[in-house]
């Protein structure tokens, strides 16, 4: 029998879930518009209260831009707004953001032995550490029992092969370069895989789609791209900086000519100018992009230009105009170490970490930005050396 | 919205609403959690029914349905609960119903969706990744996945037999 006929078989009750359904959309209809009436003078409110939070970080208060309005199938007709937040590392901010600490057991189960569905998250025990941990479906932990060796960008720091793009799209993969390779690890056997690339010092790995990774050096812009379907490696003519949408397509952050804006170059040769940049971070991190917004991190100030001085920050901006929508200040007095792990459902999913426990350990404080509420919320606290963000499911 | 297009909303949402459930149904495993997806598309339809009208309001219904789904559990999995055997709205009284039942509650989120829309609903590979947001490798990979995880608990089932399409 198959598997339509199956669930025609399935007896349900009867709904009536059409009832009311018009009703309640012409109240929703209604709703709206009382609140956009009210949203302009409360606006103006937020704006001059705001600014005395932010003059403590040196930010001024940005001009409210003109509400651009965006449709999806999945989402009523909203009205997204430019809005600043106190910083993320600001402490009232972050001592709510910091939750109890967890830390993956010591004789966590080999993935070998207990493969998963996808991870939840992976994580690495300690900076620069070999030893990856992954959490699955089950909120069990696995360590991962493949052999693996610290990575050398060339300048003589040696540090881990994973990173926060390490999981692939769906989470079942980890993406791992060797000086002169590729391990993808599979998480739902235990199996891994060993691409041999022809470069050197190799330290980025990143998911373009599923089964697409582009790897680099710390000091190449272009990298090489492993597609695992077909067991291949060639040159790419995209970096570390690239990142896939949605729809499929693919965009590099990178620097603009006049050295601080930001061209956002789409695989199609389409490229839309931004005055963002992504370029005074530790390492250079890819954005995250859906099929309306682009979100970068590690945004330098910029002066002269009519807008505020950011510092670091989290930006979402317009895929098609490069205009920005939100922004998120990240900035700490010893650092920025806030890294954007992804997002889930229009929210994005950072890790904000702390002061840190030992050698080898930080606090990563995972939290949830809502950049169109305006919220920031905690999900998860983990002790360790760094993160990746399970989407897979 | 305009007001003259309540009658024909109506008409179109009354029969397809049983369908909408079911489906939900088998992607929640969780009759009450499918009924207020449903009802979301429903209201969240009524609001563009002037466009939808004269489109393809089914599969535009359907395309929120999913991607509601997605959203409300990767909100809930944040609560790291033990996964558990969704609640159904009667016990499984019939093989096939139990079939059904194993089947999808063994697979996780994704692949249950991806098996509902490509065999349940028929949608073809391309449609299934417009409707999840994803693209058609990923559907077909997944496909895959759950099609090897299926032959454990239900090996019976036709679409099961040889390589998944």
């Amino acid at each position: 029998m198959r598997l339509n006929e199956q669930a025609r078989m399935v007896e349900l009750p009867s709904t009536r879930v059409a009832e009311g359904a018009w009703d309640s959309a012409v109240r929703r209809v209604r709703r709206r518009r009382v609140a956009v009436v009210v949203i302009a003078p409360i606006t103006v409110l937020a704006v001059v209260a705001a600014t005395n939070v932010i003059a403590h970080n040196g930010d001024q208060t940005p001009p409210i831009d003109t509400p651009v309005a965006s449709t999806s199938p999945t989402e009523p007709q909203i009205v997204t707004r430019r809005m600043g937040m106190p910083s993320a590392y600001e402490p009232q901010t972050f001592e709510r953001l910091v939750g109890e600490t967890i830390r993956p057991p010591a004789d966590a189960i080999a993935l070998s032995e207990s493969p998963i569905s996808y991870a939840k998250l992976a994580m690495t025990r300690g900076v620069d550490s070999t030893e990856i941990l992954v959490l699955g479906q089950d909120d069990k932990w696995r360590q991962l029992d493949v052999p693996l060796e610290t990575v050398d960008d060339g300048s003589g720091y040696v540090g881990s092969p994973f990173r926060s793009t390490s999981l692939s799209p769906d989470a079942s993969m980890l993406a791992l370069p060797q000086r002169s390779s590729l391990v993808v690890v599979d998480l739902t056997d235990g199996s891994h895989r060993t691409y041999r690339v022809p470069a050197d010092y190799l330290v980025y790995a990143n998911w373009l789609s599923d089964s697409r990774v582009v790897v680099a050096s710390e000091s190449s812009s272009l990298g090489w791209e492993v597609d695992l379907d077909e067991g291949s490696v060639s040159r790419s003519q995209f970096g570390p900086s690239t990142a896939s949408a949605p729809d499929g397509r693919l965009v590099t952050w990178g620097m603009g000519s006049d050295g601080f804006s930001t061209t956002m170059e789409w695989d199609n040769g389409q490229a839309v100018s931004s005055d963002y940049n992504n370029t005074a971070g530790f390492h250079p991190t890819p954005p995250l992009v859906n099929d309306a917004i682009v979100v970068g991190h590690h945004i330098t100030n910029r002066t002269g230009l009519g807008l505020p001085l950011l510092q670091n920050a989290i930006v979402v901006v317009d895929r098609s105009t490069g205009a920005p929508l939100a922004y998120l200040p990240t900035m700490r007095a010893k650092g920025d170490l806030t890294t954007l792990l992804g997002w889930d459902d229009g929210k994005i999913v950072l890790s904000l970490v702390g002061h840190p426990i030992s050698e080898s350990e930080y606090t990563m404080a995972l939290a949830e930005w809502d950049w169109k509420e305006g919220t920031l919320e905690p999900l998860i606290t983990l002790a360790g050396g760094s993160v990746a963000w399970g989407h897979g499911w | 919205m305009r007001a003259d297009g309540r009658e024909s909303f109506e008409a179109w949402a009354q029969a397809r609403q049983q369908a909408m459930v079911r489906s939900a149904y088998l992607l929640t495993g969780d009759f009450h959690r499918a009924e207020d997806l449903v009802q979301e598309a429903l209201i969240r339809a009524a609001q563009r029914w002037d466009v939808l009208e004269h489109g393809n309001p089914d599969a535009w219904a359907r395309t929120v349905i999913y991607r509601q789904h997605i959203s409300w559990w990767r909100r809930t999995r944040r609560e790291w609960t033990v996964d558990r055997l969704p609640e159904a709205a009667t016990p499984p009284t019939a093989d096939s119903e139990l079939v059904i039942h194993t089947a999808f509650t063994r697979l996780p989120p994704r692949q249950r969706a991806v098996m509902i829309l490509r065999y349940v609903e028929d949608l073809s590979v391309a449609d299934t990744a417009a409707t999840l947001g994803v693209t058609e490798g990923t559907v077909k990979k997944q496909t895959s996945l759950a099609v090897e995880r299926l032959r454990a608990v239900a090996p019976e089932l036709e679409e099961l037999q040889g390589e998944p399409t």
